[in-house]
């Protein structure tokens, strides 16, 4: 045995050291761990190219409509059987919006009937007044516009038209109230579930509170939405008498159930990292466990608190099943809760399918799809940056006696 | 913000006092917080257990897709398990490796394990649907379009929505939890182990695969379990990337295939009758939480067993 | 040592597991072998998903052949996926759009085939209380449309009116807008489910709701009868008064396809057996309308030359986009379809390869006689041109010489 604490304690893992064992290896061996290190390498590069191109494949599809190359504006210009004889391989490609070298391989036969088709199309989409609007700028994505049949300026999203309407305003706003909606259920909730799982109770409790919150977290979110389309509604559309029974409400409550287990997992982290010797010296200052509890665990805890508020906060963003399911889908600028709302992650699982890649439909979608990436994004980089920066404390260090007594408990 | 500082004023008998209604509203809440995920969890196994007989778990759908009666989930189970299985060829390798390189072989200050760990970390957070766009545009349009390009095909083969695709949609947003739980798990096994296999002459390639992993092996296979529940589970990015509303039992890789918990999702929102479809509705629901759970309760048995070994060597 | 314990336990345990697992996993992605899958895929309409779901099951059993793969998601994504080649039958419960039907064009090269498979009757519905006794399409288009907001409006009680309607990639949503709104804007607050049977269920749970969809869903709800004018007389949606053209809101329901599928053993018999008597029998089944007679046969006519010959007859353009000047050029179908027999439903039991090279050598005299009839009809065209281009001549010579003589 005693050799064994002699060995335990001594020797470290570092080649330059181990190097004079490391001689006495085979040469091959040493070449097959480096074989092996690098393959390593390999695969750990790959899960960065994997998430690399994953960002640049979404931000690609939408950035000929962030830069503002996509239009959906059309003119009308009037072409005869005769003018069309006339006209120059390209003005012809132009006209039939197909690429040159495309047009060659088309047979004659084709080449009228999409003449005819185009000539329809433009007749049809010209023959709406706003059909030189481009739905696709800057300026009608964000901002209200007044129609053509609207008495006032309005935010509209309806792509499937005579004339698109792009605005992605009333999106935003429903996937903001959703998760307004969603953070007020599921933050005090969490938390004070938390908080007293990891301060107050018994260990008998604990046991059977973590896993439960646990298996909740394992619940496909699909199960919920289906649960709430079905018992929720129904039961919050007899408590309140609402007329809507689909709406940001219930939405919300459901999709509070599906964030909670986020909240709850990572504040009770938080709680529970926070050293003995804190509650200890509280309790030798005259405290009692609410006061000890409220006046220094929690503010020691905070930047965890707060970085689950952050990522519960992203999570209720990017939830798809229960939204699709349960909101109503009503794509209009409300700011009551009790209204139908849309969010961002429903509008694409819905309309994704129905694109023509590269369309304009489809340019939006993405658009919007990496506008979810880049919150998600800058959500996650906030939580890390406050549990890096504004832990007051350091992370307690191995205390021996504490992790024994955690352990034993 | 010292907490010691504040300490000063615990003497004050006013939070004494609230203190009293403190603990039982935060207990209430707790208590508030099992009562939903009980009547969650209750109102679906009860209900929904009223309509599983052995007819149902593995009839099939040719008797229809709405009878309550005559129709069976089978086919959703076997495709279910089908891209479960599928995807777990593809993330269990991938996460173990970039999990056993990130936790025993990168150097901390090494950019690749700071750029990995980066990007695990927000892979985790990307939300589902994100996930089926890069499906549908990455993999069935451009590599799967790209096949058939290369291959001269005039009808779709790779080109389509099918069980590879989705397999490997699914398998791209489970890395991170597999990543995880392999760190995990090489974390709890103790330095000394290692440092004992070195100092009895084994490369550090022979320590991990004779002395470490094996210790590992329960905490890896519960991650390998809780990405199989997750995959399952979502539904999201396979929306448009596989999921077919009725479709024969898939045999090749390009099939569409029957899955659960899409099958939920059309049921609430396409059966045409749904009073009539709700025992039908209920019992499927029901189905897939039952699977999601005996996949979690192993997890965490596995996981309890790990410490009940790991105890003698504190 | 005790410490070395656990290991063999471990050891043992891990290398039990990993043979098995390695075995089940190996045997598992085995038998998905890569390869053509068996089944083609009909995607597209939510209002007949449910009807090609049966279709494919009968079919399958009828035929022994393996079933197709159903997916839903709406007329837009049908349209869409056939676009972009991911499947082989677009379902469709409103007509292409003359903007798609080009990008088909140039896409492939060839125009996109339509097949009329059954007919349907967009219903309104409301709840089984509501005692409104009809409906007019411009009191629809207001209603929807949020003019009308209240039901006293309408002459009912003074409630507000939930409307419901179907997501934007629903064909039903967009013949709705095209027929009754008259392409004006949906309101923007009407719900949109995803699928009829959801708008049903809402409008079942919701006194004061109303909605829109497919017949054949109709269940819990009451349909109100529509008529086309304020004083006009009211109809009610049945197979012969959507058949007739009394009910203002039907439709048929499309099948599209391509050309190459049309001629695979598979898509053709399939299309061919739908508008048979067995496939019209599953219609009915479903509620939905099965074709009217003459219609069948016309149909039926040309999906036989459809799958017969190599080329694609063009679809009517259809009356929103349409006009007199823009008439297509007919498809030489004269000789096409004087080739073609009427197929039976049920597949004769020949050698598929010799089935195949018998069709390719069919396709390619068919290609070479439609080349020809394609440059006769180019030349027709010019001359046509040439022709009008002289009369046009002529004219503006007469109107010169009228002004002069003034």
């Amino acid at each position: 045995m005693e050799a064994f604490t002699e060995i335990q304690s001594g020797i470290p893992a570092d080649p330059a050291v181990r190097g004079v064992l490391g001689d006495l290896l085979a040469a091959d061996e040493r070449r097959a761990e480096q074989a092996a290190v690098a393959g390593m390498r390999i695969v750990a590069g790959g899960v960065v190219a994997l998430v690399l191109c994953l960002f640049l494949f979404v931000f690609r599809e939408a950035w000929p409509l962030m830069s503002g190359q996509v239009t959906t504006a059309r003119k009308y210009a009037p072409v005869t059987a005769g003018q069309f004889e006339g006209m120059t391989h390209e003005e012809r490609a132009k006209y039939l919006r197909v690429e040159p070298a495309r047009l060659l391989q088309l047979s004659p036969e084709a080449v009228t009937q999409l003449a005819a088709l185009r000539d329809a199309e433009t007749r049809e989409a010209s023959s709406q007044p706003d059909a030189g609007v481009n739905a696709a700028s800057w300026q009608n994505l964000l901002f209200p516009r007044q129609w053509n049949g609207y008495d006032r300026p309005e935010y509209i999203w309806q792509p499937n038209s005579k004339t698109p309407k792009f605005n992605i305003m009333p999106l935003l706003v429903g996937s903001l109230r959703i998760c307004f909606m969603a953070l007020a259920v599921a933050l005090p909730l969490g938390f004070a579930a938390a908080l007293f799982v990891s301060q107050f109770a018994s260990p008998k409790v604990r046991e059977w509170v973590k896993p439960v919150v646990e298996l909740l977290a394992g619940c496909p979110t699909v199960v919920i939405g289906f649960f709430g389309l079905l018992v929720v509604a129904s039961m919050v559309q007899a408590t309140f008498g609402l007329t809507i029974r689909l709406n940001a409400f219930v939405a919300g409550m459901c999709v509070a159930l599906a964030v909670i287990p986020t909240v709850f997992s990572i504040s009770e982290e938080a709680l529970s990292g926070v050293s003995e010797s804190f509650r200890d010296a509280a309790r030798a200052l005259g405290a009692d466990e609410w006061q000890s509890a409220l006046r220094v665990v929690v503010p020691a805890a905070a930047p965890g608190l707060m970085a689950a508020a952050l990522l519960g906060i992203g999570r209720a963003l990017g939830e798809t099943m229960i939204a699709m399911m349960v909101s109503g889908n009503a794509a209009a600028l409300d700011l009551s809760l009790f209204a139908s709302a849309r969010t961002v992650p429903a509008t694409i699982g819905q309309e994704l399918a129905e694109t023509v890649i590269g369309g304009v439909h489809y340019r939006v979608l993405f658009l919007l799809g990496a506008m979810l990436f880049a919150v998600c994004f800058v959500t996650n980089l906030l939580g890390s940056w406050v549990l890096s920066r504004l832990r007051a404390v350091p992370a307690p260090m191995a205390d021996p006696v504490a992790e024994e007594a955690r352990l034993a408990r | 913000m010292n907490p010691i500082e504040t300490s000063a004023d615990l003497s004050r008998g006013g939070s004494r006092s609230f203190g009293r209604f403190g603990v039982p509203v935060l207990a209430g809440l707790t208590g508030l917080l099992l009562v939903l995920v009980a009547f969650l969890f209750g109102a679906i196994l009860i209900e929904g257990g009223h309509g599983l007989r052995p007819g149902f778990v593995f009839g099939g759908t040719s008797e229809g897709l709405f009878d309550p009666h005559k129709t069976g989930v089978f086919p959703m189970i076997f495709g279910t398990s089908a891209l479960v299985i599928l995807m777990t060829v593809f993330v269990v390798p991938l996460g173990v490796i970039t999990g056993i390189y990130l936790q025993e072989f990168a150097s901390p200050v090494s950019r690749l394990a700071g750029a990995t760990r980066l990007a695990v970390k927000h892979l985790a957070g990307i939300p589902s649907i994100v996930f089926g766009l890069f499906g549908l545009g990455f993999f069935v349009h451009f590599l799967g379009g790209g096949l058939d390009r290369i291959g001269g095909a005039t009808e779709p083969v790779w080109g389509k929505p099918g069980l590879i695709w989705a397999a490997l949609t699914m398998a791209v947003l489970t890395v991170p939890v597999v990543v995880v739980s392999t760190e995990e798990a090489l974390r709890s096994v103790p330095d000394s182990i290692r440092d004992a296999g070195l100092s009895l002459g084994a490369t550090r390639l022979e320590t991990l695969r004779l002395a470490v992993l094996p210790q590992a092996a329960p905490g890896i296979l519960t991650g390998g379990m809780l990405a199989v529940s997750r995959g399952a589970g979502e539904v999201a990015p396979i929306l448009f990337v596989g999921a077919a509303f009725s479709a024969p039992l898939p045999n090749s890789l390009n099939d569409q295939f029957m899955e659960l918990g899409y099958h939920i999702f059309v049921l609430s929102t396409q059966s045409p009758d749904v009073d009539r479809t709700r025992p039908l509705l209920f019992a499927t629901a029901c189905v897939l939480l039952v699977l999601t759970f005996a996949l979690n309760f192993t997890a965490i048995w596995v996981r309890m067993n790990l410490r009940a070994r790991m105890r003698p060597l504190h | 040592m005790r410490t070395l314990e656990p290991f063999a336990d471990s050891k043992l345990l891990l290398s039990i597991m990993k043979h098995r697992l390695v075995w089940v996993m190996a045997l598992s992605t085995v038998a998905l072998l890569p390869g053509i899958s068996g089944g083609a895929t009909i995607k597209g309409s939510d209002t007949m998903v449910v009807l090609n779901q049966r279709f494919a099951e009968v079919y399958a059993r009828e035929s022994k052949s393996p079933a197709f793969e159903v997916t839903g998601g709406g007329s837009g994504t049908g349209i869409a996926a056939l676009l972009n080649g991911m499947t082989e039958i677009a379902a469709s419960s409103r007509p292409i759009k003359a903007e798609e039907a080009a990008q088909f064009l140039v896409k492939t090269g060839g125009a996109v085939i339509e097949i009329p498979v059954a007919m349907d009757a967009i219903a309104i519905f409301v709840h089984r209380t509501n005692e409104l006794p009809a409906i007019s399409i411009p009191q629809l288009a207001a209603v929807f449309a949020g003019k009308i907001r209240n039901w006293k409006e309408l002459g009912g009680p003074d409630r507000p009116i939930v409307v419901y309607s179907r997501e934007n990639n629903s064909g039903t949503y967009a013949f709705f807008k095209e027929h009754v709104l008259k392409d004006a804007d949906f309101f923007g607050k009407a719900q949109t489910l995803p699928g009829t049977a959801a708008v049903i269920n809402a409008v079942a749970r919701d006194p004061t709701g109303i909605g829109y969809g497919g017949i054949g869903y109709a269940k819990g709800i009451r349909v109100l009868p529509v008529s086309t004018k304020e004083r006009a007389q009211p109809v009610e949606p049945t197979e012969q008064s959507a058949a007739d053209g009394s009910y203002p809101i039907s439709r048929y329901l499309y099948y599209y396809s391509t050309a190459s599928a049309m001629r695979t053993p598979q898509v053709g018999a399939l299309v061919q057996w739908i508008l048979g008597d067995a496939g019209q029998a599953v219609v009915n089944e479903t509620g939905s309308f099965p074709l009217p007679k003459e219609k069948r046969i016309s149909v039926t006519q040309q999906v036989g030359g459809w799958v017969a010959t190599a080329a694609p007859a063009i679809p009517p353009a259809h009356a929103s986009s349409a006009t007199a000047s823009t008439r297509p050029i007919p498809a030489p179908t004269a000789a096409a379809a004087a080739a073609a027999p009427a197929v039976a439903p049920t597949p004769v039991a020949v050698d598929p390869l010799r089935l195949v090279e018998r069709e390719s050598n069919v396709t390619r005299r068919e290609a070479s006689v439609a080349e020809r009839e394609a440059s006769v009809v180019g030349r027709e065209m010019k001359l046509t041109e040439r022709e009008a281009a002289l009369a046009q001549r002529e004219e503006e010579a007469m109107a010169r010489r009228t002004s002069a003589r003034r």
